[in-house]
């Protein structure tokens, strides 16, 4: 029996004759190249496998060489190393059954032509798969020899199709950014007008010489040029009565199968200088998008239309996130590559008349210009963002993004580009801190919130120089005798106001700022030098010293404890660093790594906050740890016996059995501690025992007991 | 015979002598440096004629910076050459130099212009 391809179904009757041809000319040329077709067959049973093997081993026109794997697994991890040519799967696994196979095999190749393998009465399945991006699907019992390798290489020579046409897509829409940007931003004004004189065409530099916004522009009639294209004087009047002196060329041309003429609009007016001068820099090299000084000319052109139309622009302000750590990871020519790829995605979502730029390295603001309702700004938000939300090919990897966006609306907002530009900035911020909203709409409650931070920046920055950070110490006390084990370490600010503000507010000020680092090295070597004195007065404790992310991304981290451990003269084993999960799961490779050094220099190392973040216990065993930190908000409600209870004991067992030590945060009330004293934890801390303290209080504490 | 005056209109009416459809033109020109523009102006009015002879109408009109013309927010680019009639209006800008040029836009124009202005030279 021969297996007909079902091709008609995905492809028209001109495609399948294309795609005959291809596999006809890919089949010619391997058979003249010699080529060898490399398949994966994923099949778990073996009789079918053999079949299938057989049928290629037998087919003349082509040398296919095959690599069987029998469960999902293997044949992610083939693919993993391997590029085979074509991928002939069945989805019904051990491991994996139906349509999750498909995706997973697909995801881990997804350039790959895959042909689904379905039993004869599960048909249905490999429709489906189709549908999904597979290329073809056969038949159990209804393979034969040439009929197969044919259907192989026709699914090869369609998916290279496939690829090249994207490729093609992709150079016509560079092609046609370029070819947009050289008209769009033009120092001379470009207008098409038809025979009857209308204008059918005006880049921005013609709205700007008449004074009017792209839509009146296109309803005006001018006429048809009398001069030809040696060139001539004329005037333009504007539509406040300003008259500009420019050197106009015009050039007969066809526009849409119909005559036309190009008119070129040169200003001869001192004014058009500064543009002149300025153009250099109008493009961001990068994406190809407006720089920051040509958006701002647009956009300064664009709110003066919209002024008096009744018109509302919204501004918005996209970022990245995690741009940075991109860069870092994959290079700045892939981080290039990535923005200008963002850059398009989201100018492909833009209407005539809307204008982008780049500011930042991850930043893109864009003004949406002809905007009648502010509900329009959602709309477009919503498919910028959904747009980047698609994995985006880089470097032969599939990234995913994720971005943010603010938006400030005229006149409501600001009436000048920098107030709109500088709210967005503000609300795309906010974008940032708020859980799952990654649109964010501007309000002038954020202005008050973002100068209150800004104060607490530039106060930030001398803090450290004029010394207005101190370090408070709160004991870490051992549960069955009561003896103070060890301290941790607590950062405070006296500022300059004598106004108290807490860590929760200005450490994140510091992360975000990077003065973390500067700060986070002064605490490391006073909490050193001060635990050092303890040690030298007899008292032995365990200093504990709370890490930022920063500072454990840091390639510096091991140098500075190095150098704070030396200067300060404390052993090591004094030392214990806390870190939450979150920061650890970061970069999970990265954590082993750096928290397999730290152990190598005899550093303890606690995680702090358990059971708040994205806890895998899987990499509890992978980390080199020692001690688990309860959070507070479990032991808070400890006493009542639900959850919390069940939870603070499951965990003081869990961290034993791995060899760890577990500390108790926020205990404040001596049942408590009953409880934690029931259930063997190791230490506690918290204001039931003592109030972070100076390192003076804390020697009396010590003493005291 | 030009008006002084730099806002008021200039007309050049020539006199009908058959039963024709009266041909209208406004020729708008910057108001600076007029006399430069004399012989444009006699130029455009001959090619005019040229094309649509019989009783025709031919008017300039010199805009300036502060004109407070009724045709202001139309003509924003002179000079500026407008046949009224015979309708549909049709424009031309730019240099009027070239009498040849504007002479072959005329003709084109005329000979898709409206039904029933005939043309008794041809």
């Amino acid at each position: 029996m021969y297996f007909y391809p079902k091709i008609e179904r995905v492809q028209s009757k001109d495609t399948y004759t294309q795609m005959n041809k291809d596999a006809t000319r890919l089949l010619a040329q391997g058979h003249q190249l010699n080529q060898v077709i490399k398949v994966l067959l994923v099949e778990d049973r073996l009789a079918d496998a053999r079949l299938v093997e057989h049928a290629l081993a037998a087919y003349l026109d082509a040398k296919f060489e095959t690599h069987t794997c029998k469960t999902l697994l293997t044949s992610l991890e083939y693919l993993n190393r391997n590029s085979p040519n074509v991928i002939i799967a069945d989805l019904n696994l051990p491991d994996s059954v139906g349509s999750d196979t498909f995706e997973q095999i697909h995801k881990a190749a997804p350039i790959t032509p895959l042909v689904i393998m379905t039993a004869h009465t599960d048909s249905r399945l490999g429709v489906s798969a189709v549908d999904a991006g597979a290329q073809d699907y056969l038949i159990k019992g209804e393979i034969e020899s040439q009929s197969l390798g044919r259907l192989l290489l026709q699914a090869i020579a369609r998916q290279n199709l496939r690829q090249s046409m994207a490729q093609h897509l992709q150079d016509v829409e560079s092609s046609r950014t370029r070819l947009h940007n050289l008209v769009d931003l033009n120092i001379d004004g470009i207008l098409i007008v038809n025979r009857d004189g209308k204008v059918i065409f005006a880049n921005r530099r013609s709205e700007e010489l008449f004074g009017l916004s792209h839509h009146q522009l296109m309803h005006h009639t001018l006429g048809r040029p009398v001069s030809d294209e040696i060139g001539s004087e004329i005037a333009i009047t504007d539509k406040y009565g300003k008259v500009r002196k420019v050197h106009m060329r015009s050039q007969a041309t066809g526009w849409d199968n119909d005559d036309a003429y190009m008119v070129l609009l040169s200003e001869i007016s001192d004014s058009s200088r500064g543009l002149l001068r300025h153009s250099a820099n109008a493009v961001d090299n990068v994406t190809g998008l407006f720089s920051r000084d040509m958006f701002y000319e647009q956009a300064r052109l664009c709110l003066q239309h919209a002024q008096g139309n009744n018109l509302t622009p919204a501004l918005l302000c996209v970022n990245l996130d995690s741009f940075r750590r991109i860069n870092e990871a994959m290079g700045h020519v892939s981080g290039d590559e990535l923005l200008r790829l963002v850059g398009e995605r989201i100018r492909r979502q833009l209407r005539a008349g809307d204008i982008i730029g780049r500011f930042g390295s991850d930043e893109f603001l864009i003004l949406l210009a002809p905007l009648r309702r502010a509900l329009d700004a959602d709309n477009v938000s919503k498919k910028i963002m959904e747009s980047l939300a698609e994995p985006i090919a880089l470097a032969q990897n599939d990234l995913r993004i994720t971005a943010r966006t603010g938006v400030s609306i005229y006149p409501q907002d600001g009436v000048r580009v920098d107030e709109l530009v500088s709210h967005a900035q503000v609300a795309s911020q906010r974008a940032k801190q708020a859980a799952g909203g990654h649109v964010h709409y501007y309000t002038h409650d954020l202005t008050q919130r973002s100068e209150r931070r800004f104060q607490l920046e530039q106060q930030l920055r001398r803090a450290l120089p004029q010394q207005q950070f101190d370090l408070a110490y709160q004991p870490i006390v051992d549960v069955q005798s009561g003896q103070i084990q060890g301290v941790e370490a607590l950062l405070r600010w006296r500022t300059d106001s004598a106004e108290q503000i807490g860590p929760a507010e200005f450490v994140p000020i510091l992360e975000e700022t990077g003065l973390i680092n500067g700060v986070g090295e002064w605490a490391m070597r006073r909490a050193c030098e001060q635990t050092q004195q303890w040690w030298q007065a007899g008292v032995e404790l365990q200093l504990s010293v709370n890490l930022s992310p920063v500072q454990f991304e840091s390639p510096r981290l091991l140098a500075i404890i190095e150098s704070a451990l030396n200067d300060s003269g404390l052993p090591a084993k004094a030392l214990c660093l806390e870190l939450t999960e979150s920061v650890l799961m970061r970069n999970i490779e990265a954590s082993v790594s750096t928290l397999k050094a730290l152990r190598n220099k005899g550093v303890a190392v606690a995680i702090d906050d358990f059971g708040t973040g994205f806890s895998s216990l899987n990499y509890l065993k992978r980390f080199a740890i020692d001690t688990l930190k309860i959070d507070r908000s479990f032991i808070r409600d400890v006493m009542l016996g639900g959850h919390d209870a069940a939870i603070t004991h499951a965990t003081i067992d869990l961290a034993h059995n791995l060899g760890l030590k577990v500390v108790a945060e926020g205990v404040e009330e001596p049942g408590q501690l009953g409880f934690l004293k029931t259930h063997g934890c190791d230490t506690y801390q918290g204001y039931f025992f003592s109030r972070p303290t100076t390192p003076e209080g804390i020697l009396e504490l010590y003493k005291s007991f | 015979m030009q008006d002084e005056s730099p806002h008021a209109p200039v007309s050049v009416d020539r006199e009908s002598t058959r039963e024709l459809p009266t041909a209208s033109f406004k020729f708008y020109l910057s108001s600076n440096d007029r006399d430069a523009q004399t012989h444009i102006i006699d130029s455009v009015e001959t090619v005019c004629a040229s094309v649509f002879p019989g009783p025709a109408s031919f008017e300039v009109v010199f805009s300036s910076e502060d004109a407070e013309l009724p045709e202001k927010a139309t003509i924003m680019i002179t000079p500026s050459l407008v046949r009224l009639s015979p309708g549909p209006e049709k424009r031309y800008f730019g240099d009027f130099s070239d009498p040849e040029r504007l002479h072959v836009l005329l003709s084109e124009d005329r000979a898709s212009t409206i039904e029933g202005y005939i043309h008794t030279d041809e």
